[in-house]
């Protein structure tokens, strides 16, 4: 029952820990110089390193760790001056080596925290940990086999490990939006769920409310979107508080999600091995990281989501929902910054931004410098608002123009002829006109019937075909009404 | 087999006669040369000449039995 | 030619070519003969590589008409089955690479190719570089060029008795616990094992990382310091492998020893040691005082434990560098309906026992509950012995000692008892274990007339002080070698 199941979740507290691995953006893979891209045919991007020829050897990118401690510095995490790569050990065949080369006892990113806002509260999550490691390679399955592919095995990705701070489905979908727009802000990983280089592993127990210890956690694994994570989340915690109010035992498993059902299920495998055997890799040196190299890393850091939002916030007097949004994407804040820059109104830029240009970006699925014209011609075009040059109304007519043809501002206004006028004199000659026209309403106006207002501003707006600057409008009519 | 590894097994237990608490365990001995390398694709596809050893193929895969999860 | 050019040393063939009095094709064919004469008894190669050897042949002595020889232009050379050879079945002695031809050579195959050298065939071996007889090869047993009823020792056996047999001039092998210098003694040849990190491991099949080094054979000290030059070096695709320049490794065979200062690790003279080899080493011992070295007595008192701490590490690295031999890439494949038994069956089929049983082992000592107890202590154990040598080096420029406690044991004799075979590394290993230089030059024969090694160890990098000692040794006449009886 509905109602039983909520007052049963009130007794208890879900306890939630997210690992989510990132692939990081390099041109070339973690141990060789096969190329680290999409969509190259089957074990194209790949060489007797990354499928494990015998007698190969590992060499370390560069790039990957740069852009690892990138990351590491964005989530507040200590750096280690050195830290070890391990052998992780079991058998599965899109693992060439039979062990994938991890980060064990000493990873390159201890600590940190990520804050979130879910549920009108603002949290910080804790991580343990973040390293780096290797993908492995793809399986495809047919009929009665499995295909194997290795494009993908060697590919860089970050580890990112949370600890179990996360006490909610929104706040776990929180902070997955942090993390991917932490990832994107520096460049460390492009983070798309949907193509597979942002993927995320959940832990959850429950536990009695008041309760310290942690409960038994099942882990739920092949969760490819944040709406996912959120459901396999809400649907094991109750799954979990069901069994427990029913007085039975969580058993510690690995759970599959399948989007199709939209639940998890056991995983059968046993191909899954519990003792990884760690030990540190000996075909690579220990990673070695200069506070110098440390420091030339932060001081490239771009300004990260959290100090962008504090700062539209305070300097820009945004409200914290459009802060939010404005910061969710660099390249969406970088635009309302760009297209605010030449208007008195930070807010006019921001309510643009919110409305017309991401509504244009989602319709199209094209990336922002595509899909809409550049910050400037719309800061041109939102600076004829403000000037009262055109209309809101006209200015979005104008807008999905300028997208479809890509011409400036001024060329479309003039072209579809969207000037608004803002002639006192010719609106004040509109109004007279048509308070001659219809003096009978004027006098039910003036007598009270406040209503009628509307009749003549929708008069004036259609004897000026429209283009009249409806607060001018509204300003001299009310003038020449109230008289 | 069994006796043999029980064998050796007995004989590397002789290790535990030695106290090394407070010593650092060697991983690695020599110099490194190459820690890193820099981030460029220098590899090109040759995805024929890798397969030409696979016992079992199909197209530009290897083949196995069906995996289940 | 009164010499047959097989048996010629690469110095002396070296002049003979240039001064074009022979041809590389003329060498070639000469020991391809031999080879052929010989090795259905011997055994000590698994592929020659009959019309490959001729035409680069051919090409060195087009090169040299063109007078771009080098130091190994037309030079035939044995390489240990371990080294990925471009187009040539490589198999690591195990039928788990049945079928594998490789798409590349190994690094230090690459160098000696560009050098013009000539590839004769891939020499026998123990399985994955896992013994010290060439007894566990899937392609039997390579046997002594001394006496074949005995073993060439191992893992590098086949090169080792390929060199002795002067089925080549020299040749290529690998070390981890003893590979190069044990078969180098038992077969009365030069053998060295370079500093861990001198040479480049790239496309050499791994045994253990952090152990293996790869290392020449040679008939003469000058020969192996030829060869250890050509392929010394960086590698950008080794980690592992040192960026320090490598010297000129021929030009330090001054022949000058005065004031050496050789130590001797009372540790390394034991009971248990043939008599015949403490006599030959102690008498090679007296040679060097003749020569102007001087004797110091050290000690490395953690020798005891070093056979054990290499069977933790060695088996450990082992059991993952094996891993990948799974059936779906190369090699053989047993049919299966599902993964595992595809794994489990061709793995079962293609590893012969001394490699499963090291694998066990290895993953063993990695395992939950037993790593601190064995693969972190034998670690730790290893901090010991190396710390050994760095003071032993402080009062020493080159440690001396036998490199087996036999001369080569009888076909069957240790192979049913593992542990045995594991001890008779006892002098060897520790060099591995610490990282060091290590050198085994002929220093006699026993009354069966089976060889001696004399091994010196040296401090990291110090290759030019353990071939000069050893040349000076071998210059010296005090051990004259003997013609194998093929």
């Amino acid at each position: 029952m509905a109602s039983e199941t909520a007052m049963a979740a009130e007794n208890y507290e879900a306890v939630i820990g997210l690992e989510v691995h990132a692939h990081l953006a390099t041109q070339s893979k973690l141990f060789c110089g096969c190329a680290n891209s999409f969509g190259a045919g089957p074990n194209e991007n790949v060489c007797p390193v990354c499928m494990a020829m015998p007698g190969v050897l590992p060499v370390l990118n560069r790039d990957a760790v740069e852009l690892a401690i990138r990351m590491g510095l964005a989530a507040h995490c200590a750096i280690a001056r050195e830290s070890i790569f391990a052998r992780k050990s079991y058998f599965y065949p899109d693992l060439p080596k039979g062990y994938q080369i991890s980060m064990y006892e000493r990873p390159l990113c201890v600590g940190g925290y990520v804050e979130i806002e879910a549920n009108g509260e603002r949290r910080r999550i804790r991580l343990v940990r973040i390293h780096m490691e290797e993908d492995a390679g793809k399986n495809i399955h047919e009929d009665g086999t499995s295909l194997v592919d290795f494009n993908r095995s060697g590919v860089p990705l970050v580890e990112i490990v949370s600890e179990p701070d996360i006490r909610s489905a929104a706040e776990a979908a929180a902070y997955l939006r942090e993390l991917r727009a932490l990832l994107r802000y520096t460049g460390a990983s492009e983070a798309r769920m949907e193509e597979g280089n942002l993927r995320c592993d959940v832990n959850v127990s429950v536990r009695p409310r008041g309760v310290e210890q942690f409960g038994t956690k099942t882990e739920i694994k092949n969760l490819n979107s944040i709406r996912f994570v959120e459901k396999a989340i809400a649907h094991e915690v109750a799954r979990q508080i069901d069994i427990l109010e029913a007085g039975g035992r969580i058993m510690q498993e690995t759970h599959l999600w399948d989007p199709v059902r939209e639940e998890t299920r056991p995983m059968r495998s046993k191909e899954f091995a519990n003792d990884y055997r760690y030990f540190p890799e000996p075909d690579l040196p220990p990673l070695r990281v200069t506070p110098e190299w440390i420091e030339s890393i932060r001081v490239a850091l771009p300004e990260l989501p959290a100090a962008r939002r504090e700062r539209y916030v305070n300097a820009l007097g945004l409200s914290r929902y459009e802060a939010a949004i404005l910061t969710e994407e660099r390249e969406v804040g970088d635009y309302f910054e760009s297209v605010a820059a030449g208007l008195r109104n930070a807010k006019t830029a921001a309510n643009w931004v919110m409305t017309e240009v991401l509504r244009v970006v989602n319709e199209t699925g094209k990336p922002l410098a595509h899909a809409v014209p550049s910050a400037r011609e719309t800061g041109a075009l939102l600076a004829m608002v403000e000037d009262g040059a055109i209309s809101l109304n006209a200015a979005k007519t104008a807008f999905m123009a300028m997208c479809q043809s890509g011409k400036p501002a001024a060329t479309i206004v003039r072209e579809l002829g969207l000037a608004q006028v803002s002639d006192e004199a010719a609106i004040a000659e509109a109004c007279d006109q048509i308070i001659e026209t219809h003096l009978r309403k004027v006098g039910e106006y003036r007598a009270g019937r406040d209503k009628l207002f509307g009749f003549f501003v929708g008069a004036v707006m259609k004897a000026m075909g429209g283009r009249a600057n409806p607060r001018l409008v509204n300003e001299i009519l009310k003038r020449k009404l109230d008289q | 087999m069994q006796e043999d590894l029980s064998a050796v097994l007995a004989y590397v237990d002789k290790l535990n006669q030695l106290p090394t608490d407070d010593l650092e365990p060697t991983a690695q001995v020599g110099e490194a040369g190459t820690p890193l390398r820099e981030d460029r694709i220098t590899n090109q596809p040759e995805t024929e000449a890798l397969l030409a050893n696979a016992p079992d193929r199909q197209g530009g895969f290897f083949r196995v039995p069906r995996i289940i999860d | 030619m009164i010499v047959e050019p097989c048996s010629l040393t690469i110095a002396e063939a070296r002049e003979l070519l240039d001064r074009r009095e022979l041809s590389a094709v003329e060498l070639t064919r000469s020991c391809l003969d031999r080879i052929a004469a010989h090795d259905g008894r011997l055994n000590a190669f698994i592929t020659v590589c009959r019309e490959a050897a001729l035409a680069q042949a051919a090409e060195a002595d087009a090169r040299m008409v063109g007078g771009a020889g080098g130091p190994l232009c037309g030079i035939p050379l044995a390489l240990k089955d371990i080294f990925l050879t471009r187009g040539v079945r490589t198999t690591c002695a195990s039928r788990i690479l049945d079928g594998f031809v490789p798409p590349f050579d190994a690094t230090v195959v690459a160098k000696l190719r560009a050098a013009g050298a000539v590839f004769l065939g891939k020499a026998n071996l123990d399985e994955f570089a896992m013994g010290s007889s060439t007894e566990n090869s899937a392609f039997g047993p390579t046997r002594n060029p001394y006496d074949l009823d005995r073993v060439a020792g191992g893992s590098s056996g086949g090169s080792a008795a390929a060199v002795a047999a002067n089925q080549c001039l020299g040749a290529l092998g690998t070390d981890t616990g003893g590979s190069i210098r044990e078969p180098a003694s038992f077969c009365g040849v030069v053998g060295i094992k370079p500093t861990y990190s001198r040479v480049s491991r790239y496309g050499v099949i791994a045994y253990a990382s952090s152990l293996d080094q790869v290392g020449p054979f040679a008939r003469t000290v000058r020969d192996c310091a030829v060869l250890l030059q050509a392929i010394a070096g960086v590698d950008p695709r080794d980690a592992t492998c040192a960026a320090r320049p490598v010297p000129d490794y021929a030009g330090a065979l001054t022949g000058e020893i005065k004031g050496l200062r050789i130590g001797v690790p009372r540790e390394y003279f034991i009971e248990g040691m043939a008599p015949a080899v403490d006599g030959a080493v102690r008498a090679a011992l007296r040679q060097f005082e003749a020569l102007g070295g001087r004797l110091e007595e050290v000690s490395l008192p953690h020798t005891e434990y070093a056979v054990a701490t290499y069977y933790v590490l060695a088996t450990a690295e082992a059991s993952a560098n094996l891993a990948r031999y799974d059936g779906i890439r190369y090699g053989l494949r047993v049919a299966a309906d599902n993964n595992i038994e595809l794994y489990e069956r061709t793995r079962g089929a293609g590893f012969g026992a001394e490699v499963k049983r090291r694998i066990m082992l290895g993953t063993f000592a990695l395992s939950a509950g037993y790593y601190d107890a064995y693969y972190l202590k034998a670690q730790k154990v290893r901090t010991l012995i190396r710390r050994d040598f760095a003071r032993a080096f402080e009062r020493c420029d080159v440690i001396a000692t036998p490199v087996a406690p036999t001369t080569a044991f009888a076909i069957g004799e240790k192979i049913a008892d593992p542990l045995q075979m594991y001890l008779s590394d006892i002098f060897t290993i520790s060099v591995n274990l610490a990282g060091l230089p290590g050198i085994s030059v002929p220093c006699g024969y026993d009354d069966r007339g089976l060889p001696i090694g004399l091994q010196l160890i040296g401090a990291p990098f110090a290759e030019e002080t353990i071939l000069r000692a050893a040349d000076a040794y071998e210059r010296s006449g005090a051990t004259v070698r003997r013609p194998p009886i093929i």
